[in-house]
């Protein structure tokens, strides 16, 4: 018996009315498998959501990775809850600001101060903004693939984009320092940072871990121009090391980006930066309506907190390594050959027989009607409440799956 | 920003081979081209593009190039002209190589523009066609504008595979990219990476004419998006690029 989805087709029928996509951006169900996914979601657990027909999934993408310590976690929301009963947007900062830096400071290795924000986009973008503060320069040099939010500058949105919006952007191939460095060398002097993610998690591609050499010459070249060197972290912080992805990677950057995994789905951001920035970052003005909410601040001291406490990226690590290799063996018993990429905390799988990813819509189509939630063509995230059971409830799910993909297309 | 050279591109070798599938389906077209037997060719400077419109015996064939022994050759000097022709503007600049005495044979052809202008925008003929019509210009404007526009084809250089573009039960039109050059076919695809299906003619008029939320749409089962979806999200921008030009709005 597997899932059907009429309420949420009910649902998306009145959506589709007042909402331009009926469910825009990332979370539209077209990039999934219309048919075979929900599309509204009702409440959640742990590692478990419920939709709006009444079935529950295992879910590995966690709300596209804000989701570290399990939905609903009481921690987190306990602190979440007693903030917001005592004050939620206020005419002053709250204590509770100060504390979260030093917490941040203490935690990431490469903060020696903190800027809160909503969206990671605010800290992609505010990140931009000082490095061009810092050096008096126009260029940002970004991967080819590489997310940093829809920002026009950050070419992922293409409509309102003007060609002058991305002029001062140059885009270089991710894991390439000499490419790097042809295009820091091609515009001298002009280059005012280079913002990359820790590793390379572009959608519909391998992900691709960093070469041995490249953090090194990455931050030669950046030292050798005086350019500030930014980690986007907002994907992969805090699941691969509670100092930050850069000490993971052994480096150290100027500046680094924080949201996702920061308050367990409590919307605040970070940018953190070392001391040389300090200055730059004190003349400038950057502010929101709700950057200095006082309860996702507390949502966020929880979370950290907990996440240290229980070493939160060791136990992903661990999980996701029993999922992934789980899927690899079961892949392998069906006939068939999947190639997963990146950490096992945030694997990405695909087919090695095609790039179309007709086989991997087939079997996360197949899986979310039995309640594993997957992504056809997106990472996928592991939360530290996921379960030894979900992990084997999950690959007894998937090797049904895998069947099904076989008796459709063959090894 | 349409670029004047990609558009008359898109005008002979995209929107003129309309006149081959409306001279199969449409009676009317027929009994018009059945007034005149000969060939056309238009050509845009000396490189280019190239088209000869072959009519004969109420049928109209369409080549992607320059034909010898036409018997009216039409030459524009610069793309705007050709251009200006297509739009209907007035300063149209065309230089009678060869044939201009064969007035009849003008004549059809201007009247086989009007019918296919009719029928693409709705005025004449029936939806089914109209929707026919529609979605082989839409695979062979999309194949010009990965080919040559300037800025669309930096997108479309990277994508290798072939895009299908069908509506349920009815025509298609498929697209191959290979080595920064995309080719438009008709028909349904043996194999395609990515396939857009429309459920009816109705529902691909509607996004061919940008009326509805294309996206809601396949939320809806509507639109059916399936396969390499990031060649969907690149060809999403052709087509709106495709679009622009489609609405003959240059600034070149």
């Amino acid at each position: 018996m597997t899932y059907t989805f009429a309420r949420s087709m009910e649902l998306f029928s009145r959506a589709a009315k007042v909402i331009p996509q009926g469910i825009p951006g990332h979370l539209t169900p077209v990039f999934t498998v219309p048919g075979s996914y929900p599309y509204f979601c009702s409440h959640a657990k742990g590692s478990r959501f419920v939709d709006v027909d009444g079935n529950e999934y295992i879910d590995y993408m966690c709300a596209y990775g804000p989701m570290i310590l399990g939905y609903a976690n009481e921690k987190v929301d306990e602190a979440y809850r007693v903030q917001a009963a005592r004050g939620n947007c206020l005419s002053l900062a709250n204590g509770l600001s100060v504390e979260l830096a030093e917490l941040i400071v203490d935690t990431v290795d490469c903060a020696d101060w903190v800027m809160f924000a909503k969206n990671g986009a605010d800290a992609t973008s505010m990140a931009v903004m000082l490095a061009r503060g810092y050096t008096g320069r126009d260029i940002v040099v970004l991967a080819e693939g590489g997310y940093h939010g829809t920002q026009s500058w950050a070419g992922t949105n293409h409509v309102g984009v003007t060609a002058r919006d991305r002029a001062d952007i140059v885009m270089v191939p991710w894991g390439d320092p000499d490419a790097l460095r042809r295009v820091v060398g091609r515009h001298k002097g002009s280059v005012a940072g280079v913002m990359l993610t820790p590793y390379h998690h572009p959608v519909f591609e391998d992900q691709r871990l960093p070469d041995p050499g490249f953090w090194p010459e990455v931050r030669r070249i950046c030292d050798e121009h005086g350019i500030v060197l930014i980690l986007d972290d907002v994907r992969a912080g805090w699941r691969l090391d509670m100092k930050g992805s850069g000490h993971f990677f052994g480096i150290r950057p100027d500046l680094a980006c924080y949201s996702k995994a920061m308050a367990n789905g409590y919307p605040i951001s970070a940018l953190v930066g070392v001391e040389r920035l300090r200055i730059t970052a004190s003349k400038a003005y950057f502010a929101g309506s709700f950057w200095c909410n006082a309860p996702e601040m507390a949502a966020a001291i929880a979370c950290i907190e907990e996440m240290k406490r229980i070493d939160a990226p060791r136990i992903v690590s661990e999980l996701g390594a029993k999922l992934t290799n789980g899927l690899a063996e079961r892949a392998r018993a069906n006939g068939l050959e999947v190639v997963i990429s990146g950490p096992p905390a945030i694997p990405f799988m695909r087919f090695a027989s095609e790039k179309n990813f007709l086989r991997s819509q087939l079997f996360c189509g197949e899986c979310a009607k039995r309640g594993v939630f997957f992504h056809p063509h997106h990472n996928w995230f592991v939360s530290a409440a996921h379960t030894e059971a979900d992990i084997e409830r999950t690959l007894e799910v998937a090797d049904v799956c895998f069947g099904i993909v076989k008796d459709r297309f063959g090894s | 920003m349409v670029h004047a050279a990609t558009l008359a591109r898109v005008y002979l070798l995209a929107v003129l081979p309309c006149l081959e599938t409306l001279s199969e389906l449409d009676p009317r077209t027929q009994a018009i081209a059945g007034a005149w037997n000969g060939d056309i060719r238009l050509s845009v400077a000396a490189r280019g593009p190239h088209c000869t419109v072959g009519i004969r015996g109420g049928r109209v064939a369409v080549f992607d190039r320059a034909l010898a022994g036409p018997d009216v050759a039409l030459f524009f000097p610069h793309p705007l002209f050709l251009n200006n022709l297509f739009k209907g503007k007035h300063l149209v600049v065309a230089l009678p190589w060869k044939g201009l005495t064969r007035v009849k044979g003008l004549l059809v052809f201007s009247r086989l523009a009007s019918r296919m202008q009719a029928v693409l925008e709705g005025r004449a003929g029936s939806p089914q066609l109209r929707a026919g019509l529609t979605i082989g210009l839409l695979a062979r404007s999309l194949a010009v504008a990965a080919t040559w526009d300037p800025l669309f084809k930096q997108d479309a250089s990277r994508l290798e595979g072939v895009a299908e573009f069908s509506i349920r039960g009815g025509p298609g039109a498929h697209v191959h990219f290979q080595g920064g050059k995309a080719t438009a076919y008709p028909g349904h695809a043996p194999s395609a990476d990515f396939i857009l299906e429309f459920a009816n003619s109705e529902v691909f008029l509607d996004v061919a004419d940008d009326k509805v939320d294309v996206m809601a749409r396949a939320c809806l089962g509507d639109v059916s998006l399936k396969g390499d979806l990031h060649m969907g999200q690149v060809l999403s921008r052709g087509l709106d690029v495709v679009g622009r030009y489609l609405l003959q709005e240059t600034h070149s």
